[in-house]
């Protein structure tokens, strides 16, 4: 599971610039203070998540969700088939 | 919405959208009106449900789900991006909208916004609300980083393949149509309005001198607020301020409110020293809260906006609302917002600003004419006529026969599926499956609406406990009388983090036949309701998370909660029960509600809310629902243990006392077991009848029970019997004993009267709640005490003048289900 880190900050033209930082969880406490260190107090540091099931596997899918996923990927394998 | 999810959010586009968003709803008549939140911005979903909660039943606020990060400022995100504009266009096109609005279209560079306009569906007309064109018309200064030219420019096209624009101001319609002269977009315009807080502030003296302190203002001030880009006009404010006569400076402080980055700030109090500015003369507040910018408003001596290009330019606007004396540029929107020219000056004329400045300053009859006319003026903008501005709007476009209707019978989704392959050849399969899913989810509304009733322990064993008899009638009552706008789905918990459908175990019950399929992970929408009936405390607390989804899709989450007794008497209760309780309950306080048995344990539940101060977005409901009480016929058991059905032939001839329930230390059996040795010593012609399963904490009591005297003589004790060996046993006892000390309902007392068997019980607020006058109340600390209390009971019995159970009212599980359908809001 990654967690990522947006720091935004404005500047007189762009208006806002942004950096991000994904990384592994178990080391946010260390990498935190560093990218706060590397924008100014007023700059917002927020912490996001991404969609709750950072796990996603097969087994989690419902009936028409797994369908979806079988159709797909047939569809890319045939597509790489025939471009083969 | 996504103006109102992306760090737009903190800013005036978000405001604006939150704000246009409730005028809509307030004003939408025989409209419906659905929101569309992004699930990319998970962590805003739960406030803007907060948000329109009380405006908008939560079944039309919609996530949709796309795999991310899609944001253009960062390269590799393209076939994220591609993908997700399909994805989202196909979940508007399901929700079959006559009008697709768009918010705030300039976003997704810096955030994860997604927006594209016919890439899927080319039917659906799609309005959008303009603000304003400044990084196209100041291109040098805005639009000087390649990537975001690139991005803003794509964002234009899309601006030209809408079918209706929304422009903030007369002036926003008129520059689009400067720049665009051969479009034939229709452009109306709606206006925007301040929220209804910026009023004018009373404040005394007292408060005045120390509000203002904390700003550090010591003097009369001029104020301006908002951001402080470019166009803001900033710098020529500082200096036109610096250019007034000595004594107005040093009678008047200049004062910034709002939020300001470091290098602006600095820059700032550069210029100010370079115009020989104190620091006691120019003052930068720095963030404000609404409610002490409305305060700042009302107290300045004059509000200047100096800016050179606005949209709209609210914070003039909230300005005139809160009585301050306003003046402002002469240029782009202002004027028209303004509404008065003598209060306007030219914003690129250092003299100009000054003189205006001067003439506000010493000229208190023009002070007064501009606060009349600015409050005037800002009567005019509401943003109900903003709502009924953009309503009639979209009424005008859908009149528009040129537009094609939407076909209603195509099948969106094999559309996407098919526009898919392509874009996914280089896509991993980690990329597939969150794709399926969010497809799956985005999907699964369309189906008609569930109910979700947790069984997860009842599907693991059923151990007999009161808990399962409670779910196993439940579900029975609700499978075979399911409610006529949903479908009933038992579900259980599992450790992939999901819950599954129970359909094998639904298929158990008579009458389920049309319940099919495996156990496979449930699909769920907005609308549904998922009803935590069966309790697990530890396995229930693992699916926080899960339950927090849910609520964020829209998914009602309720729970049933039994008692609060393993925090209210852990004395009771094995060591760590209390706490595992503790936690489960506080799963249950992020949910939407719950339906507790009692009307006492929903006071106790209560009591414990407000005693946790649990921060809260959403309303928390909580209604009682009492239990069915009719023995549960029909209903499929698994290991209900011996069950000989003989009842002793000694309960028959004397006055023989029934105690029903667990052998637990909070059902009071010591208590009782001293009373009538008590009696048994004085002769007394009692029995005692004893029916339930060993529990916890109870050691000694069993031997004491196991090697006692009068064992199978005036004790006696039947442990794991069944329903229909219990009644009975009901049938020949002469009283129920109800000792416990605390219940969450008391169901022994209904199964009493149903029997007409009176009733001696403690005197605590659930049996009272159940039994009311139809039971003996006690109240005894030691055993003796009890005993006298069943003697006075036996002296009334002989006499008929004891409370009679004959009329007790109770509950059917038929009634009891129906009626804990409309407690969870199901009629």
């Amino acid at each position: 599971m990654y967690k990522v880190f947006s720091v935004v900050a404005t500047t007189p033209n762009l208006r806002i610039i942004t950096t991000q930082v994904a990384y592994r969880l178990g080391i946010s406490e260390i990498i935190k203070p560093y990218i706060r260190s590397m924008f100014p107090a007023s700059h917002e540091l927020s912490e996001q998540r991404s969609i709750y099931q950072a796990k996603i596997d097969l087994s989690t899918l419902n009936h028409q969700a797994r369908q979806i996923y079988c159709d797909l990927k047939q569809s890319i394998e045939k597509k790489q088939k025939d471009e083969a | 919405m996504q103006g109102a999810q992306s760090a737009s959010r903190h800013r005036g586009i978000g405001r604006y959208t939150l704000s246009y968003a409730k005028a809509i709803i307030r004003n939408r008549g025989e409209h419906e009106v659905i929101l569309a939140l992004s699930g990319l911005f998970p962590h805003t979903i739960e406030h803007m449900r907060a948000e329109f909660d009380r405006l908008l039943p939560q079944s039309n606020i919609r996530v949709w789900h796309a795999p991310g990060p899609v944001k253009e400022c960062e390269e590799g995100n393209d076939t994220r991006r591609n993908v997700a504009e399909l994805v989202r266009e196909a979940f508007l096109v399901n929700l079959k909208p006559d009008i697709i609005h768009i918010t705030s279209l300039f976003e997704g560079f810096l955030d994860d916004s997604v927006v594209s306009i016919g890439k899927l569906d080319t039917s659906t007309p799609v309005s959008i609300i303009l603000y304003d064109l400044i990084p196209l018309v100041n291109s040098s200064q805005y639009l000087q980083n390649e990537r975001y030219e690139k991005f803003y420019r794509k964002k234009i096209d899309l601006l030209l393949k809408c079918s209706s624009l929304h422009a903030i101001s007369e002036f926003s319609k008129k520059e689009f149509i400067e720049n665009f002269p051969d479009c034939n977009i229709p452009v109306s315009t709606i206006f925007a309005a301040s929220e209804s807080h910026f009023v004018k502030t009373k404040i005394c003296a007292k408060d005045k001198e120390s509000f203002l302190k904390k700003f550090d203002i010591l003097r009369p001030f001029i104020l301006f607020s908002g951001a402080t880009d470019d166009r803001k006009n900033l710098p020529r404010l500082i200096e036109s301020y610096s250019r007034l006569d000595k004594s107005l400076i040093k009678s008047h402080q200049l004062v910034l409110a709002g939020g300001i980055p470091d290098d602006h700030r600095a820059k700032f109090h550069q210029l100010a020293k370079d115009f020989n500015l104190s620091s006691y003369d120019f003052k930068m507040t720095g963030w404000v809260t609404d409610t002490d910018l409305a305060k700042l408003y009302s107290l300045c001596k004059v509000y200047i906006f100096p800016s050179w290009h606005e949209g709209f330019g609210l914070p003039p606007l909230e300005a005139m609302a809160c009585g301050a004396p306003v003046i402002s540029a002469n240029t782009s929107s202002l004027p028209e917002l303004v509404g008065y020219e003598k209060a306007l000056f030219n914003p690129f004329d250092i003299l100009s600003i000054t003189n205006k400045l001067k003439e506000v300053l010493v000229d208190e009859g023009f002070r007064q004419e501009l606060i009349l006319n600015g409050l005037a003026q800002a009567s005019k903008f509401s943003w109900c006529e903003t709502a009924k501005k953009s309503i009639g709007a979209w009424i005008n476009l859908r009149k528009n026969s040129s537009l094609t209707v939407l076909d209603v019978k195509k099948n969106w989704n094999e559309e996407l599926l098919s526009s898919l392959p392509d874009m996914l050849k280089n896509s991993d399969d980690e990329f597939l499956l969150r794709l399926s899913w969010s497809i799956g989810i985005n999907n699964s509304g369309l189906t008609g609406r569930r109910l979700f009733v947790d069984v997860s322990e009842l599907i693991r064993r059923d151990a007999g406990t009161g808990i399962q008899r409670v779910v196993r009638n439940i579900i029975k009552e609700w499978i075979i009388n399911p409610p006529k706008s949903y479908k009933v789905e038992p579900v259980y918990a599992t450790e992939r983090g999901c819950y599954l459908y129970a359909r094998a175990f639904a298929e158990k019950f008579k009458g389920a036949a049309t319940l099919s399929g495996g156990d496979e992970p449930i699909a769920y929408s907005a609308g549904d309701l998922f009803f935590v009936l069966d309790m697990q405390p530890e396995v229930q607390r693992a699916q926080a998370s899960y339950y927090r989804h849910l609520r964020e899709q829209g998914v009602e989450v309720k729970f049933m909660v039994y008692d609060l007794l393993c925090i209210l008497q852990p004395e009771h209760f094995p060591k760590g029960a209390a706490e595992n309780f503790f936690q489960w309950l506080k799963v249950v306080a992020e949910s939407d509600g719950a339906i507790c048995i009692s009307q006492a344990v929903a006071d106790e539940l209560q009591g414990w809310m407000e005693a946790q101060e649990i921060p809260r977005l959403r309303p928390f409901k909580i209604l009682a629902n009492h239990l069915g009480a009719d023995l549960d016929n029909g209903v499929p058991k698994d290991c209900l243990g011996v069950d000989k059905k003989i009842v002793p032939s000694q309960i028959k001839g004397s006055y023989s006392f029934l105690m029903v329930g667990t052998i637990e230390p909070r059902k009071g059996y010591n208590q009782v077991l001293d009373a009538f040795e008590y009696l048994w010593d004085t002769d007394g012609d009692v029995n005692l009848v004893i029916v339930g399963k060993v529990g916890w904490m109870v050691d000694t009591l069993v031997r004491r029970l196991r090697n006692h005297a009068e064992l199978g003589k005036r004790l006696f004790w039947l442990d794991g019997i069944s329903d229909d060996h219990l009644e009975m046993i009901y049938a020949e006892s002469s009283c129920l004993i109800a000792a416990s000390y605390g219940e969450g309902f008391g169901l022994p007392l209904i199964e009493a009267a149903q029997n007409k068997m009176p009733i001696i019980c403690r005197d605590i607020k659930v049996f009272r709640e159940v039994a009311g006058k139809h039971a003996f109340y006690f109240e005894a600390n030691e055993g003796k005490e009890l005993a006298e209390s069943i003697i006075n009971w036996l002296e009334m019995y002989k006499g008929g003048r004891h409370p009679k159970s004959d009329h007790m009212p109770w509950l059917t599980w038929k009634q009891s289900s129906q009626k804990l359908l409309i407690a969870l809001g199901i009629q």
